[in-house]
């Protein structure tokens, strides 16, 4: 009944659900009403909301559910694979039931993936693996894009349900822009008549408006997302005069959106994360961070002087970085791109 | 505990160092400042002056703050605020002596204590209960006292084949910024500024390398992949240049000077942005200007490399 509504629809629809509450409040007292939002979203009256059907799946596995063996050897670096996992599996349970795949209104390609099992995560292994070890390319007459094992990505998704295996002549996907090859990792959407329903790529660097309201945003207009994001490691040397600050980037990490409590100010509430580096679900939050140069000055009888600068240096040449940072965790990581997907 | 202990000896030394002086100043000619613990922890020479004793006085390496007497009256050196406590690594040390050598002996120590503190603040704070503030500011107070023969010092700092390295590019950074402070010494600062931007031109910073992109941990891949403090200098070094610059014209000139000689892209665009951060107004003469040195920057910087994102 909700169906796709969009964010000014939203505040609406929390006090309508407060409403309910105020109902209800005869018979329990504290009682909270959930209700849907989008087709992914299952929210409280308190503005937490979840993303239905969304496995939680460590990328190394657990004791009682290992991975499989012929990818056993990657789950060091599988989180892309295991957060592609959660929220493929997230889009795919939540399609809208009611639209038949025959009449054309549901997205065609996805017709033939098998709905999850073992937590959602041994249905696509089999495919991903043979991206891992990088045959894919090679079978395909394509050269592989790095020396490292080829993750699976959005990007290769976007492959993996290329237009030319639809079985409807008239429901050909597209990709967009027209340039994006599967060697061009970044920035590559794809659409059919039913909309987009890939979105990989969304560059961040440099892009001042990503914040915890962007996520809450794409996750109300039923987006499922996940996060590719650095580890960084943080050098301080203060000596009175200057204090220098360089961020080096250690590592790379993915991790799936799951949620998000909302607040007054969007961007102080957090986004919930299912996190495939340790199987956890956490909390974070999302701002901005800028390589600059901060100076503090006194007034002296020459005229302002300046007493202290404060340098900040971000890696990969950025002058600006969105950052997540994990409520339970110091270190800072900052944020590199969003990738989404949505299915009818 | 520190910070409380420390407060009641500065209270203690103020009330005994204001009763002196009120003594003093009974029917007498205004008294020359007082010294402070740290100009005597300092004192090596007048100003102008070499201070033989206390070369004599220290180590092979310099590094001995054993009570020393100052030159023409001044107190013997009781207190360093910790500094000679520290464990100066080797390159320290010789930091230190070639600064010392060039004199004068008391700026020079005020400079090697900044600038060297840096790397050990923690147990600075730790010992002394100041903040790296506070340390620096006891400092910057002599070195601002004489503004000209620091600069000079400096100057000749900047030269120094141990402040050469890249691992103590901090350090030199900090000079930079002993140097903006000084009372009316803008115009030489922005000159020393521009000439550590010019004539250290560093090398785009390379690709990741096949073993950086391969490691299996952070902690691995952290191993692997080098600090590169220079170039957070060098950024550093800019942004003294654009706030010491007498006009913004010259701000501009210099810039264009700066990003010709640097060779790393992400280097560049920050200058570009430190510049237009100061002056915005002058965008499309900066422009202009990088368009005839033939120098092209692309609108936003490099992005990461796909095999990042692959992780």
């Amino acid at each position: 009944v909700i169906g796709m509504i969009s964010c000014s629809s939203t505040r609406t629809l929390i006090l309508a659900a407060v409403g309910g509450v105020a109902l209800l409040a005869s018979s329990t007292a504290y009682a909270q009403v959930p209700f849907h939002k989008g087709r992914e979203l299952i929210c409280t009256s308190n503005g937490s909301c979840a993303v239905k059907s969304m496995p939680l799946v460590a990328q190394c596995g657990s004791t009682s559910d290992p991975p499989d063996a012929d990818v056993s050897f990657y789950c060091g670096v599988a989180c892309a694979t295991t957060s592609f996992n959660m929220i493929i599996s997230a889009a795919y349970a939540n399609r809208t039931k009611t639209q038949a795949y025959a009449s054309g209104t549901r997205s065609p390609t996805f017709f033939a993936l098998p709905t999850g099992n073992k937590n959602g995560r041994n249905s696509y292994i089999p495919r991903q693996a043979t991206k891992h070890d990088g045959s894919y390319y090679p079978a395909n007459g394509l050269p592989t894009p790095s020396s490292l094992p080829a993750a699976y990505t959005m990007q290769n998704a976007i492959y993996d349900f290329a237009p030319t295996t639809s079985p409807f002549a008239l429901k050909f996907t597209t990709l967009s822009p027209s340039g994006c090859g599967i060697n061009n990792w970044w920035s590559c959407a794809a659409s059919n008549t039913m909309g987009k329903y890939f979105w990989t790529g969304w560059l961040l660097t440099n892009n001042s408006t990503m914040d915890n309201a962007f996520v809450d945003t794409k996750q109300d207009d039923s987006w499922v997302t996940m996060f590719s994001f650095f580890h960084q490691t943080v050098n301080v040397f203060t000596s009175g005069i200057t204090t220098f600050v360089e961020y080096r980037q250690v590592n790379a990490h993915k991790v799936a959106a799951s949620g998000y409590t909302y607040s007054t100010n969007p961007n102080t509430g957090t986004i919930r994360i299912n996190d495939a580096g340790n199987g956890l679900s956490r909390r974070a939050t999302i701002g901005i961070k800028f390589a600059t140069v901060e100076s503090t000055y006194a007034q002296t009888p020459n005229g302002p002087m300046l007493v202290h600068q404060t340098v900040t240096s971000l890696p990969l040449g950025a002058n600006s970085q969105p950052y997540l940072k994990f409520t339970d965790e110091n270190e800072i990581k900052l944020l590199d791109a969003l990738d989404h997907i949505s299915m009818y | 505990v520190s910070t409380k202990r420390l407060v009641l000896v500065s209270l203690l030394a103020a009330a005994i160092g204001g009763s002196i002086a009120a003594g003093r100043g009974r029917g007498r000619p205004a008294p020359t400042p007082e010294p402070t613990p740290e100009s005597a922890a300092l004192a090596g020479d007048q100003p102008g002056e070499r201070d033989e004793a206390g070369d004599r006085s220290r180590g092979p390496a310099g590094l001995r703050a054993a009570p020393v007497a100052g030159a023409a009256g001044e107190p013997a050196i009781q207190s360093s605020d910790g500094f000679e406590t520290l464990e100066l690594t080797p390159q320290q040390k010789q930091v230190l002596h070639e600064l010392e050598a060039l004199g004068p002996t008391r700026l020079a120590r005020a400079v090697a204590q900044i600038i060297l503190g840096g790397y050990h603040h923690e147990a600075l704070v730790a010992k002394n209960g100041l903040s790296m503030d506070e340390f620096a500011a006891r400092r910057m107070a002599i070195l601002k006292a004489d503004p000209q023969r620091t600069l000079a010092l400096l100057d000749g700092a900047l030269h120094l084949p141990s402040l050469a390295q890249p691992d103590v590019a901090y350090a030199r950074g900090t000079l930079l910024g002993i140097a903006a402070q000084l009372p009316q010494q803008g115009q030489r600062t922005s000159e020393l500024a521009l000439r550590e931007l010019t004539e250290r031109p560093l090398p785009p910073i390379p690709a990741p390398s096949p073993a950086q992109l391969r490691a299996a941990s952070p902690e691995e891949r952290a191993a692997l992949t080098p600090p590169r403090p220079e170039y957070n200098v060098e950024a550093y070094a800019h942004a003294v240049y654009v706030e010491t610059s007498p006009d913004p014209r010259a701000a501009l000139g210099g810039t264009v000077k700066a990003i010709v000689a640097q060779q790393d892209p992400s280097l560049r665009t920050r200058l570009v942005g430190q510049l237009l951060q100061k002056h915005p107004q002058l965008a499309s003469d900066l422009t202009a200007a990088l368009a005839s040195a033939g120098v092209f920057l692309p609108s936003a910087p490099a992005e990461a490399t796909p095999s990042s994102e692959a992780l």
